[in-house]
């Protein structure tokens, strides 16, 4: 390839089209081997650019309140948590290994019941006020578990990981260990 | 573009922002959503408390509305404090955050090759923004997309024959060209 690349062959070249003509011109033009160079920055930049998806709808959700000045969503404190403490009787019969009260500030508590479930830990938990919030997350590194939480404050979360799980309920969040 | 303001200036929003005006606003922060939260979301935060930094970057930018008037120094500032909120989740949340493709964060203040990247990535995306969505479907399958689809994979995602990607893809090429030549360096934050 005697005469310089146009900018659009540059650009399949630095992004994975690899043409060999294209190749060597470059190694002997130190313009096209500059330009080149250009190619590259623009097709990371582009990548990494397009990679970002839209704002979520929290996202927008926390953005607009942010304008309008009213108070973000803050996560209400844990007053008491009482770690994994022993299952009751009643809770070992039922199959519980351990189990754990969490309170809040603003009166709001979680019972959780930790239980050995097929692929993982089943977690078993009522929430008062049962209206507190309609779901329960479970975050633990990649893994995310969500359950609806019925009308009397019930949820069931299946096939956690035992490891450090993070729950959020509502603007409440707490971490433990399964 | 996106937002209700699409061609309107940083500048303007900006200023109609401080008017009060809800358009504006929401057009100012889904110009630079993707910005602000791919900062912490690079630097390994879980989606959820990228978010919560992207709201403290919002509640921050309300506060400093008076004194940003130069909508070239958003960008810059928009980097910065979303860097100084993902440091400090990232301290709350006792996470090392030292991703492979980017300077580790040892503080509150970002690098300058970190900014630059950042500042590059946001360029490239309002230059985008601006040019036809055919335009920009094609370039993203051409260039921006990984892996390299082959021409062929191109042409059926376009629906068009293999042929006319040549013509078109250099017709898109000098709309974003042009887009990117027109979009001012970003400034410093006053």
């Amino acid at each position: 390839m005697r005469e310089h690349p146009e900018y659009a062959l540059l650009l399949d070249h630095v992004a994975g089209r690899e043409d060999p003509e294209v190749a060597v011109h470059i190694l002997g033009c130190a313009e096209c081997s500059a330009a080149a160079a250009q190619a590259r920055r623009l097709v990371e930049a582009g990548r990494r650019a397009m990679a970002e998806g839209k704002p979520s709808r929290r996202a927008m959700k926390l953005a607009m309140q942010a304008f309008r000045g009213e108070p973000a969503p803050s996560f209400l404190q844990l007053v008491f948590d009482s770690f994994l403490k022993p299952a009751t009787a009643e809770a070992i019969r039922a199959g519980a290994l351990s189990s754990r009260f969490l309170r809040f500030s603003g009166d709001v508590t979680v019972e959780l019941e930790i239980r050995e479930g097929g692929r993982g830990a089943e977690v078993r938990g009522q929430i008062s006020p049962g209206n507190f919030a309609p779901e329960v997350v479970a975050i633990s590194g990649k893994t995310r578990r969500r359950a609806k939480v019925g009308e009397d404050g019930t949820f069931v979360l299946r096939n956690l990981p035992r490891k450090t799980v993070e729950f959020r309920i509502g603007n409440t969040r707490a971490v433990t260990d399964l | 573009m996106v937002g209700p303001l699409p061609h309107t200036s940083d500048t303007d929003l900006l200023a109609r922002c401080r008017a009060d005006d809800q358009d504006a606003w929401r057009t100012l922060v889904e110009r630079y959503a993707a910005l602000v939260l791919s900062i912490p979301r690079r630097y390994g935060l879980r989606p959820e408390r990228a978010e919560d930094v992207f709201g403290e970057v919002c509640v921050a930018l309300v506060k400093a509305l008076p004194s940003i008037r130069d909508g070239q120094a958003l960008p810059q500032w928009l980097i910065r404090t979303a860097t100084r909120a993902t440091w400090e989740a990232a301290r709350k949340d006792r996470l090392a955050i030292t991703p492979d493709d980017l300077p580790p964060l040892t503080g509150a203040s970002p690098p300058d090759e970190m900014v630059e990247a950042f500042e590059e990535e946001q360029r490239v995306r309002t230059a985008l923004g601006r040019i036809a969505e055919r335009c920009r479907k094609l370039l993203h399958l051409l260039y921006f997309t990984a892996p390299t689809p082959s021409y062929d994979d191109v042409a059926r995602a376009m629906k068009m024959p293999r042929g006319s990607l040549g013509p078109t893809r250099a017709r898109c090429l000098e709309k974003l060209r042009a887009e990117l030549d027109g979009i001012p360096a970003s400034q410093e934050p006053s």
